[in-house]
């Protein structure tokens, strides 16, 4: 029996005692926050849901083989990883794709929502997607900055380390990240107020 | 005196809690002195709300196949 209230080294270490059960409380407690990552930066939700996967081949056989670090969170390394094959399959493909869905007409069906109306939903999945639209008109620092504090949970310092740059130039990007967001939510005049901050 | 530039790089990281207890008195009061100070916190602190709430999810089919993929790996680690 596993917990759920188990921290992610816990269930990993359950998991690398051949517990399948941790591995699925682990992949289910972080699977919205990996596959965010990758939908954000491929707009396409068969080539997230495929590098979805790739993403947790590749960690399943680093853990599997020994080879997991356990120094650092599980889900800034998972994320990252995810991070880095978006973004790898995105230069290969030099374009942003079209947004494919499975029906056509359910565009957004991979959102999440919970006791809503119909509309309440369709109003939010307009909302989420024009941010989402929002996000990928960010010049590429600044959007990967926002990506990586956002999705792979990294400090200011950790994505400075990573990515190359001082902390203050990664403050710095995502401080004119944030306000272009804001100046572009300002201008197309969307719905979040009314819908975001509504209270449940 | 603190630079606007590094004022506004402070209140970034306490937009996403990564300021300390100390720190923290600091920026409240400069918050409550400073209008374009205030007003830039809010943006951001808006700003990230609106972003932490666009989550997406995998289908269950993308699911299943990962833990498929993870009970075979453990069948042959087993066998």
């Amino acid at each position: 029996m596993i917990k759920n209230n188990l921290s992610d080294a816990e269930l990993l270490s359950h998991y690398k005692q051949g517990n399948e059960k941790a591995f699925e409380v682990l992949l289910r407690r972080h699977k919205s926050k990996i596959y965010s990552t990758i939908f954000t930066i491929v707009k396409d939700q068969y080539v997230a849901e495929d590098l979805m996967q790739d993403v947790f081949i590749k960690i399943i056989d680093i853990i599997r083989s020994g080879r997991y670090n356990e120094e650092g969170k599980f889900i800034q390394w998972a994320s990252r990883m995810a991070h880095n094959l978006a973004i790898d399959n995105f230069r290969r493909n030099k374009r942003y794709p079209t947004i494919v869905l499975e029906d056509g007409m359910n565009v957004f069906n991979s959102l999440h929502f919970a006791e809503e109306t119909v509309e309440d939903v369709r109003i939010k999945n307009e909302t989420h997607t024009s941010l989402r639209n929002m996000i990928q008109t960010l010049p590429e620092p600044q959007r990967e900055v926002l990506l990586m504090r956002h999705y792979a949970e990294m400090s200011f310092q950790e994505i400075a380390e990573a990515t190359g740059v001082s902390i203050n130039t990664s403050l710095g990007r995502m401080r004119y990240a944030l306000i272009n967001l804001r100046k572009l939510i300002e201008k197309t005049n969307v719905a979040y107020d009314q819908y975001l901050y509504a209270e449940k | 005196m603190t630079s606007t530039f590094t004022q506004k790089n402070n209140i970034i990281r306490f937009v996403y809690a990564e300021t300390t207890v100390a720190e923290n008195e600091i920026l409240m009061q400069a918050l409550l002195i400073d209008d374009e100070l205030y007003d830039f916190y809010m943006k951001c602190a808006f700003t990230k709300e609106s972003i932490d709430k666009m989550e997406f999810e995998p289908s269950n089919k993308c699911i299943t196949n990962i833990l498929n993929y993870s009970k075979k790996v453990s069948l042959q680690v087993a066998s």
